[in-house]
């Protein structure tokens, strides 16, 4: 009987996991004094972007998602508690599909600028409807809400170039190849 | 499509999410205009306090990381001589975990008796941890105030004055005024601790509104000796409990009075 290959090998998922425990772990360890909406951005991003850049599979990125939003709802990283997994979740979904768009070439600069910045401003959109669904008046969501897009916008794009940058300085040493993880 | 088109495409789609988002801050209290608010039930405080409350002054400044003026919209100017009183309010904007929790404004309902000059209201909101104690901001875009000007005649002293040490630390100990009902001398008031951070920090989150059409506040000056105003929060914690600044322009006469009171509005 033909045993049936999973869809991501062994390899992979302690991969992506590691991916995503790392994303707890510079939540927990760095703290920026910047008071800018957005602004953890410029590290969240990057190991997503890394692992979906390794894998090259479409669900990579969602899985680091649900596995760090498990993680930080268990760790208690923000106020949202359980609903830090559909956070988590639309970050990791929107960088898989920025991947599959630029055919995991997420080594290129412009590519990580535009995976990390539509995946931060995902976790944004997000974050601000699960708010208005727990009840916060819209009127005050959308009060600065183009100040936090901006900025949004500019640190996941940093954070996505440093993960760029990160990808394709293992290409060149040889760790990864474009070809296979 | 080529890679460089898609980078294009991605840009451009990029660029109308954000145009549409500064769309939607711009216009976004047109779009969503306040639902009605439900004041809650019950007085938070109802205090009177005489001019044995101004415990700080003369002075041409109140506290914050590097000292504000006091006048909104003015810087510190050394020629004014204020005198201050803190009270705290036993009320903040939001009630509990401001993600998952109710959301309002406090309003202040005030009754001066025998004013003489101006009165400015500012508040403070006073946190925990390292977050840095909130107040409105001062100067520049949406800074924010409320002044009553008052016809009695001037008194000669402030006896319970005296004026406030700049702090190196950026931390004061404040006392608040609650304790000093209309007709008694006790002094015996508790201390409240504002602590600042960095310049500027802390004046982004609370605001002095005299609608709730203006959330980001306003400044208003009223030679009205009865009404009212509003304290909103947006953005950032704006702390467990709000402290409110009272400062007079000139010594008081002996039948002044001011009696306030706040009360939680929640928005529907």
């Amino acid at each position: 009987m033909a045993i049936k290959k999973p869809y991501f090998s062994l390899y992979e998922i302690a991969l992506l996991s590691l991916c995503a425990a790392l994303i707890v772990v510079l939540n927990t360890t760095f703290s920026l004094p910047l008071k800018i909406p957005g602004h953890t951005g410029i590290y969240w991003v990057v190991p997503v972007i890394i692992g979906v850049g390794i894998v090259k599979k479409p669900g990579a990125g969602t899985y680091i998602g649900f596995v760090s939003g498990i993680l930080a709802t268990l760790f208690g990283l923000n106020t949202l508690h359980i609903f830090n997994l559909i956070i988590y979740l639309a970050l990791g979904a929107m960088i898989d599909l920025v991947g599959l768009l630029f055919f995991y070439r997420l080594d290129h600069p412009a590519a990580g600028f535009i995976a990390g910045a539509a995946g931060n401003l995902a976790k944004m959109v997000v974050n601000f409807a699960l708010q208005t669904f727990l009840g916060i008046p819209a009127v005050f969501i959308v009060i600065g809400i183009g100040a936090a897009s901006i900025s949004h916008f500019i640190f996941g794009g940093i954070g996505g170039i440093i993960a760029a940058l990160v990808l394709s300085r293992l290409l060149k040493s040889g760790v990864i190849t474009r070809d296979e993880a | 499509m080529e890679f460089r088109t898609r980078v294009g495409l991605a840009f451009v789609l990029l660029g109308c999410f954000l145009g549409g988002m500064v769309a939607l801050g711009t216009f976004g209290e047109v779009l969503f205009p306040q639902s009605t608010t439900i004041p809650t039930p019950g007085i938070l405080i109802d205090q009177v306090v005489t001019k044995a409350g101004f415990q700080y002054g003369p002075q041409s400044w109140r506290p914050s990381y590097d000292p504000l003026g006091i006048y909104p919209g003015k810087d510190v100017l050394d020629n004014e001589t204020w005198y201050l009183m803190f009270i705290d309010l036993n009320a903040t904007p939001v009630s509990g975990d401001p993600n998952v929790k109710r959301i309002g404004s406090v309003r202040l309902m005030y009754n001066f008796t025998d004013l003489s000059g101006r009165a400015v209201f500012h508040v403070y909101g006073l946190t925990t941890g390292t977050i840095p104690t909130r107040t409105n901001r001062q100067v520049g875009y949406n800074n924010c105030g409320f002044i009553v000007m008052g016809n009695a005649t001037g008194g000669s002293s402030m006896p319970a004055a005296t004026p406030l040490v700049i702090s190196g630390s950026h931390q004061y100990r404040i006392a608040i005024s609650n304790n000093l009902l209309a007709d008694s001398d006790d002094l015996t008031s508790t201390t409240r601790i504002l602590w600042f951070n960095s310049p500027q920090s802390g004046q982004g989150a609370l605001h002095i509104t005299p609608s709730l059409s203006k959330r980001m506040g306003a400044v208003t000056e009223t030679t009205d000796q009865n009404g009212s105003f509003y304290v909103t929060a947006t953005g950032n914690d704006p702390g467990n409990d709000l402290l409110l600044l009272v400062a007079v322009d000139r010594p008081q006469p002996d039948g002044f009075a001011l009696r306030v009171r706040t009360e939680f509005v929640r928005m529907s």
